[in-house]
């Protein structure tokens, strides 16, 4: 037997060699479970040689399934050049239907990879020459471009694509192609070639082709045809203002659906590299500003809501002048009392100012903040941002005076449309939505709802509110939304934009905008109109002279597609008569105009002399004729074309008049 | 008489190489069912002789009981003579170095060498009365490794000449030889190792002194040791800078071998690379992309754990070292129940070589252990080598029977 010494030794030896073994366990377990990835990564660096094949992008449809965004089919032909038999002959056929030249086919087809494309996306016709030809070795691939039939038709909110990390034209870079990139993008196919340890291509196992699947197509709450209105009219309408830019959105007050978001200038997305980024901005959710007297709206609702002033109740107006800690605000005409109504038709900032100032600060935030200011509206759209409202404890002395009237915070144009759409809507705020649904071959993927978020009035100042909104329209600084076809309510604003090199609110620099919805009874649509910097060198630009018309026009096109009854005949556009009295009184290079003029009559006693007013806009037009004693009527649109009287002719105070516009020709 | 046969035989020894093999079948034709190989394919080759070793564990078993006590020397010197023979051949040839072509097979007799060696040693080892007291009791069993080590090495074949140097060391460790001989054993080396960091080395020889003074070691002893530490220790850069470019980089890449991935390395870099692509489950039997494409050379024979790496994942590693821990288990307790000392001495030898193969060949697979050509037993294709295992196996089972 073993001595007590060698059995000693036995144990130690058994140890060390049971330490070797573990050892070696250690070692696998590093390489196989720790560094795993890292020689993955390896190996299938190694073998893998991976053709990607571009799946087919899900379509994007308006809400009647009018398409906005299609892929088109593509047919791609590549060869296997190990199974051609004989290249030459396929050189030869191939180079004459694809009109490559015959030599460079015979080089691709002769090289020694598993996998060459011989040529990308080519026409249906040669695609199906070849696939008649069957040769052994070629095939043709299915392959999709992203393509926009309507063009520039919402372009901003449909967004484009671009390059993905693959190489294929299949990643979302904007809009909803971007928000929406992983339910439309599909899953991309792939032909596996794989290389052995010698480079060699190796076809591999049979099914080496993996297809891509079609993604999910987008239905957009978007209608086509109120798109087209909305982009139509608001380019006619600010195009020869050359504004730096100009937006406008249509939603459904019931529900919050987006029905059209239009942005001007535009761009073609189907080579919408050509364009400046600005151009592809969705100005609706991307874009703050001070919006100036759109915002009473939110401010007014408050203060009616709280009891603190009634539509009714009158209220000093000061005579213009009113000082907030030594700072004057002044009104742009002079008024002793009105109503808080007539007050907000006409657009007092110091009626507005003074209510407030009953209220208390942390009021007036609480109810903007309750009308969603301040915060991202979650709107299924990229680069939303959330806008602000400074806080009572952020407020200065001046603030009192700023805030009520629209300044010193800044808001998205979708932001500005949602207190007007809440009062529509009988004071119940809900989520803003663009995506309708998402589908595929088989039906609904996915479905959004509208969504209430909070009542912020109640029903009572609602109505109360859409009368005030009403009275603008008929008988303030919106009248020109007024149509006899359709109720209007709505507000107009005017704000004079922050010069940063001034270091003060500029004069000239002015960002318009008019908020409001229809029919009143009913509302069916609410429609904002932004326009950023207007220029005119002839007179002053108000809301109501650029954006009220604008909306206008949208209102009554849009409300007639959707076979909304209307009120009475429409003779708007006939017959739109201008009573002196609606003039604006805010038109302050009017007024000059017209203290001028006044003069000029008084020297020339009651006659004066037709002015020649042919080539001029509506506008243009307006502006001159109101220096003149003078009743005139306006037909048609355009331009200009025919005067009545003849210029130059001696017209009598109050006499009538026609002006015909038509086009420029 | 049937029952009594196999009253003692060890059924978990057979049982876990039994698995092996047919493990090893599979992975073998793993990794070569993409080759295009004249006449049988290789994992059939591999049960032709994983049968004949099965029918020698059979014969072996019903030899006499002393046979391998009284042939162990004949058994030695038949193979020095076949590996000189090899040698001579070459020299005649200028053919392959390794095998001796019988008729239609292959042998490769430095593969049986490795059982030899122990048989010589422990024969030697068991006839020595006294026990191992100094150098001079060390000569014949030093003798005993180096002259196959050589023939070996000459071939060239490294990794198989290396595996005799832990029979040796395991040997001579278990005949009680005293701790600090084994120290002095490994002196030479340790001092060419150190000799490029003069302080360490400096450390290194008084440390060395100051066990020599203080453990009774003849003076002839001590001398030997300090001498040849010495001599190794200058002789290294002498030796560095007598070798030619071409070994130098040689001997740096077997050191490294990542300082030449597109050769020597390669094989080692594609295996890491296969057997770390396996990840914690392996890609499944015959879907490893790396051993499919034939990324790693000799995947088949001695970087078959590359294979079963990829394809078995950690899992499959794991379990594999599992067996073959039992199965070390199973031959050392078969070492310590042994009747007599030769018997202990061969089993504990055996163990010792199964343990050499599989850390350095699965060493070798990861990255951790130089690139030598040695199989892993019963996985790694291979004729001789599987005869030879088998070999050992049936001794085994005989000692067993001994006990």
């Amino acid at each position: 037997m073993l001595s007590k010494k060698i059995k000693f030794r036995m144990a130690t030896f058994f140890c060390l060699m049971g330490v070797a073994i573990f050892f070696i366990i250690l070692r696998l377990f590093q390489v196989q479970v720790i560094q795993y990835s890292n020689l993955s990564q390896k190996a299938s660096r190694q073998h893998q040689r991976v053709v990607n094949l571009q799946p087919k992008r899900g379509a994007i449809y308006d809400r009647r399934m009018r398409e906005l965004a299609v892929s088109v089919s593509m047919y791609s032909i590549y060869a296997e050049p190990r199974n051609i038999k004989n290249p030459m002959e396929a050189a030869e056929i191939l180079s004459e239907i694809l009109e490559i030249d015959s030599k460079k086919v015979m080089e691709t087809l002769t090289s020694d990879k598993g996998f060459v494309w011989l040529a990308r996306r080519v026409e249906l016709e040669k695609s199906k020459k070849i696939k008649g030809l069957d040769i052994k070795g070629i095939g043709i691939i299915e392959e999709n471009k992203r393509f926009y039939p309507k063009k520039e038709l919402c372009a901003q909110t449909i967004g484009f694509v671009g390059l993905d990390s693959d190489g294929l034209e299949n990643k979302g870079l904007e809009g909803i192609e971007f928000y929406y990139d992983k339910y439309i993008k599909g899953n991309p196919g792939w032909i596996i070639t794989e290389k052995d340890a010698r480079g060699r291509n190796i076809t591999g196992n049979a099914g080496s082709i993996i297809p891509s699947s079609e993604g999910n197509s987008i239905v957009l709450t978007i209608d086509e045809v109120i798109q087209h209105i909305t982009e139509r009219e608001l380019e006619k309408g600010i195009e020869k203002y050359n504004p730096n830019w100009g937006m406008a959105i249509v939603m459904d007050p019931k529900t919050f659906e987006i029905l059209a978001l239009a942005n001007w200038p535009s761009y073609n997305p189907n080579n919408f590299s050509e364009y400046p980024s600005s151009f592809r901005r969705n100005r609706a959710v991307t874009d703050l500003f001070e919006p100036g007297s759109t915002f009473k709206v939110a401010v007014a609702s408050g203060l009616i809501e709280d009891g603190i002033v009634a539509p009714m109740d009158e209220i000093d107006c000061e005579h213009g002048v009113y000082f907030v800690f030594n700072h004057a605000v002044h009104d742009s005409h002079v008024y002793d009392t009105l109503t808080f109504k007539r007050a907000i038709a006409v657009s007092s900032n110091i009626a507005i100012i003074k209510s407030v100032q009953n209220w208390s600060p942390k009021k007036l935030y609480q109810y903007l903040c309750s009308f969603g200011y301040g915060e991202k509206t979650g709107i299924d759209l990229p680069g939303e941002v959330p806008g602000g409202i400074p806080s009572p404890d952020r407020w200065s002395k001046l603030s009192v005076g700023a805030i009520p009237i629209g300044q010193e915070v800044s808001v998205t144009g979708l932001q500005l449309i949602q207190p007007v759409a809440t009062i529509a809507n009988k004071g119940i705020l809900m989520k803003p939505y663009i995506v309708k649904s998402i589908i595929d071959k088989n039906g609904v993927v996915k479905e959004f709802k509208p969504k209430p978020i909070r009542r912020v009035i109640s029903e009572e100042t609602a109505e109360k509110m859409t009368d005030i909104l009403e009275g603008v329209v008929q008988n303030g600084t919106g009248k020109r939304t007024y149509m006899t076809s359709y109720r209007v309510a709505g507000k107009t604003g005017t704000a004079k934009k922050f010069d940063f090199e001034l270091k003060k609110y500029s004069s000239d620099k002015l960002l318009i905008s008019f908020v409001g919805f229809a029919p009143v009874k009913d509302p069916k649509l609410c429609v904002l109109v932004v326009s950023d910097e207007p220029k005119s060198d002839s007179t002053a630009i108000w809301g109501e002279t650029i954006c009220v018309p604008i909306a206008r026009e949208i209102f009554r096109e849009s409300l007639r597609y959707l076979n909304i009854p209307q009120e009475t005949k429409d003779i708007v556009l006939k017959d739109q008569e201008l009573d002196p009295d609606f003039m604006d009184e805010k038109l302050a290079n009017v007024s000059k105009i017209l203290e001028e003029n006044k003069e000029k009559m008084n020297s020339a006693s009651q006659d004066t002399v037709m002015p020649k007013l042919l080539g001029l806009t509506m506008k243009e037009a307006m502006n001159v004729m109101s220096a003149y004693q003078i009743k005139i009527k306006f037909q048609g649109s355009g331009i200009v074309v025919k005067q009545e009287p003849q210029p130059g002719s001696l017209i009598k105070k109050f006499q009538e008049g026609t002006l015909y516009f038509g086009d420029k020709t | 008489m049937k029952k009594n046969v196999f009253k003692n035989f060890d059924f978990i020894l057979l049982g876990i190489v039994l698995i092996l093999i047919a493990f090893g079948l599979l992975n073998i034709y793993s990794a070569s069912f993409t080759f295009n190989t004249p006449g049988l394919p290789f994992y059939l080759k591999q049960l032709c002789w994983a049968l004949a070793g099965l029918g020698l564990i059979a014969a072996i078993y019903n030899l006499n009981n002393e046979i391998f006590l009284n042939y162990s020397y004949y058994y030695y010197l038949f193979n020095i003579i076949l590996l000189v023979l090899l040698l001579v051949l070459r020299v005649s040839t200028k053919g392959s170095s390794r095998w001796l072509s019988l008729g239609p097979f292959m042998m490769q007799p430095s593969e049986f060498m490795k059982f030899a060696v122990i048989l010589a040693l422990s024969r030697y080892l068991m006839d020595k009365e006294k026990k191992l007291k100094g150098f001079a009791d060390l000569v014949i069993p030093i003798g005993i490794v180096l002259v196959p080590f050589f023939l070996v090495l000459k071939q060239p074949d490294l990794g198989t000449a290396l595996a005799f140097i832990p029979i040796f060391f395991i040997s001579v460790y278990l005949c009680d030889l005293p701790y600090r001989y084994l120290f002095y054993l490994i002196t030479p080396f340790l001092s060419l190792l150190l000799f490029k960091f003069p302080a360490l080395w400096f450390s290194f020889m008084v440390l060395l002194a100051l066990i020599i003074y203080f453990n009774k070691t003849s003076r002839i002893d001590a001398w030997i040791v300090i001498i040849s530490s010495i001599l190794s220790g200058i002789g290294q850069p002498l030796l560095w800078n007598f070798l030619k470019d071409y070994q130098k980089k040689r001997i740096m890449i077997f050191l490294n071998p990542e300082l030449d991935p597109l050769g020597s390395g390669y094989s080692v870099i594609q295996s890491k690379i296969a057997v770390g692509s396996g990840q914690f489950f392996g890609k499944g039997w015959l879907h490893g992309s790396q051993n499919r494409l034939n990324f790693i050379p000799e995947h088949h024979t001695d970087f078959i754990f590359s294979v079963i790496g990829e394809e078995w994942g950690f899992v499959g590693g794991f379990l594999l070292l599992i067996l073959f821990f039992i199965l070390i288990i199973r031959i050392l307790d078969i070492a310590l129940q042994a009747k007599n000392k030769f018997s202990t001495l061969v089993a504990s030898g055996i163990s010792v070589i199964f343990v050499f193969h599989i850390v350095v060949n699965i060493g070798m697979s990861m990255g951790v252990a130089p690139v030598v050509g040695v199989p892993l037993p019963f996985l790694s294709y291979g004729g001789s080598y599987l005869l030879n295992f088998l070999i050992m196996i049936g001794v085994l089972e005989k000692i067993k029977d001994e006990g």
